[in-house]
């Protein structure tokens, strides 16, 4: 709500911000992130789209924010899964090309990992990247932990299939 | 990568962190907020993301400091960029074609599709107020109403999220992963820009449809949308608009409120939850702020400035590439002219001949309607249905049982997911209930 006039800072009065401004954060963690949204999603673009809804969402509370990096992971994590289906419409007409690193392995085990169903590859990449365990897991996943547990295992051995 | 050698636990575990690992390293820096937030409010998202971002990017934008270049004049002549893209009403009409000529072939490869309403599509397209991006809301109506909401539904269900992450219905969409793809190329040198696109499945096929050449187009419109991108950027810095942006601040303060930058008072009755609210009530103080910012962005001039600032933008931009400009725009006149040869059913699209054994015999259930969803048919499609069915009555009033049996022959529009079932037992009052729903 607008707040009264009497209420408001003038010119001069210092305002509670962050250490950083949103675009200082961006340039020194957006590569960061979007690795870390990439891999989540299994695209790039949908990783770079995920990043750029997570820090629009945050200017407007920019000035309560504690520490940026760390809400900003928190929030590209729990934000996986509503993102990946309002992004559906996005595929659509803007499919995205695939991260190619070089190297025959890693590219045919990104390959297969991008192919695993989203929430085994959001699983993988929670408890390996990330090192997250079981419990906060199954919180960012919205499952218990025994369906993380199969999350992982399905999804490790359908690549230990492919690769072997 | 594949061999006979059977991973151990650790060796998976580790193959699969190096890969992560790699992956994460070689991902590049991410495209500038503002790069994205075009291509988005132009294409694909629902106005909600869009506008999420919209204002997010236009804070970033205004609040960045850029190096000054030369001004464009505001008395300039020539065409601008704008008259080379589509219009929103072009927009919607290709959009809703494209739909359903998905659906359509969908429908042919046995998958299911939900077509988008007609809300969501004006959603995506034209609904957000002229400079929405830029200086907020500006629409007098909408703010008495809406407050500084976008709209007063900004989410839609999307109607293939069920099925989105099945492979097999992704495969037939766009080719997936390890489907064909076109590279996007600089048009004007041919150079690559890195960047490709899908090119498979039936988003391929609607692509050719529409543009004859899905790799010309989709270099063409990068090109095109970075322009739109370049001038929001040049724009946005140009010192007119903050010496307009200043006079509103001013008329602002005139009425009680501090606020220095446009997209300020906006961003105040926003939060992040607003966006999942539908029908959210603006409080009066919300209205009565709209109402007194969007007056004061006429009285002060900083709407015409924002106006003539564009097209003198767009202008130099057009200048910069009249060819591509040119071709983008042969290109947006044949995708709205093939749209509405579509819609007319002047043209099918090469998916109807492109029938699997599996479609549409893909369920017992006989409703005539395509896939049991509304009816929701374009004049060509009702025409095309009214005659099949019109086909049907005949057999049927000749057949001594008053069965279909003799109806085996008739091919049923490639939509219609459930016409083959009906083949199978349709009686007569199917189809006469059939066609009267076909009635306007």
């Amino acid at each position: 709500m607008v707040r009264p006039m009497s209420e408001l800072p003038v010119d001069g009065e210092e305002v509670t911000r962050p250490a950083e401004s949103v675009e200082a954060v961006y340039r020194r963690l957006g590569r960061e992130l979007l690795g870390l949204a990439t891999l989540l999603t299994g695209s790039r673009q949908s990783g770079e789209e995920l990043l750029h809804d997570v820090f629009a969402a945050a200017i407007p509370r920019w000035s309560s924010i504690e520490q940026p990096e760390h809400y900003l992971r928190r929030a590209i994590v729990n934000r996986v899964r509503s993102h990946q289906r309002r992004l559906v419409t996005a595929g659509r007409w803007r499919p995205d090309p695939d991260v190619v690193t070089g190297e025959p392995e890693i590219d045919e085990t990104w390959r297969l990992l991008r192919a695993l169903p989203a929430n085994q590859r959001a699983a993988i990449v929670l408890r390996i990247k990330l090192g997250l365990a079981d419990r906060e897991i199954a919180g960012h996943l919205d499952c218990s932990e025994a369906t993380v547990r199969s999350l992982v295992s399905r999804g490790l051995g359908r690549l230990r299939k492919e690769l072997s | 990568v594949k061999s006979d050698h059977v991973l151990t636990d650790d060796e998976l575990n580790d193959l699969v962190a190096r890969t992560l690992d790699t992956v994460a390293g070689a991902v590049g820096e991410p495209a500038s907020l503002h790069t994205e937030l075009r291509r988005r409010h132009r294409w694909v998202l629902p106005c909600a993301a869009a506008s999420v971002v919209v204002l997010g990017i236009g804070a970033l934008v205004l609040l960045a400091a850029r190096d000054r270049q030369p001004l464009p004049p505001l008395d300039g002549t020539g065409p601008t960029l704008g008259e080379y893209g589509f219009t929103d009403r072009e927009q919607v009409a290709v959009e809703s074609a494209q739909d359903r000529m998905m659906r359509d072939c969908m429908a042919t490869r046995g998958q299911p599709y939900g077509l988008q309403t007609d809300l969501a599509r004006q959603y995506r397209v034209g609904t957000l107020d002229e400079f929405w991006s830029e200086i907020g809301r500006t629409d007098p109506d909408r703010a008495a109403t809406l407050g500084y909401q976008p709209s007063p539904r900004t989410r839609s269900q999307e109607p293939n999220a069920a099925w989105s992450d099945d492979p097999a219905w992704v495969t037939e969409w766009d080719g997936g992963a390890a489907g064909p793809t076109v590279d996007i190329v600089d048009p004007r040198t041919g150079e690559p820009t890195g960047a490709s696109q899908l090119a498979g499945g039936c988003f391929g096929q609607v692509m050719a449809f529409l543009y004859g050449d899905q790799a010309r187009f989709t270099s063409v419109d990068d090109f095109f949308l970075n322009q739109l991108d370049s001038i929001q950027r040049s724009y946005v810095d140009d010192p007119r608009l903050a010496q307009s942006i200043a006079q509103w601040a001013e008329c602002m303060s005139g009425k009680g409120y501090r606020w220095r930058n446009p997209l300020d008072p906006m961003l105040h009755f926003m939060d992040e939850n607003s966006f999942d609210v539908r029908h959210r009530t603006p409080s009066a103080e919300e209205v009565r702020t709209a109402v007194d910012d969007v007056a004061c962005k006429q009285s002060s001039g900083l709407l015409d400035t924002a106006r003539e600032l564009w097209l003198a933008y767009g202008r130099e931009a057009v200048a910069d590439a009249p060819d591509i400009a040119a071709e983008h725009g042969l290109l947006v006149d044949t995708a709205v002219q093939r749209s509405a040869q579509f819609e007319a059913g002047e043209l099918v699209g090469p998916w109807r001949d492109d029938r699997s054994p599996s479609a549409p015999t893909n369920t017992d259930r006989c409703t005539w309607l395509p896939d049991g969803t509304d009816l929701d048919l374009s004049a060509g499609e009702r025409a095309e249905l009214t005659t099949y069915l019109g086909d049907v009555a005949a057999a049927v009033a000749d057949d001594e049982a008053r069965r279909v049996s003799s109806t085996a022959s008739l091919v049923p529009p490639p939509w219609l997911i459930n016409g083959g079932a009906c083949r199978r037992h349709v009686t007569a009052d199917v189809v006469d209930d059939a066609i009267a729903s076909l009635e306007p």
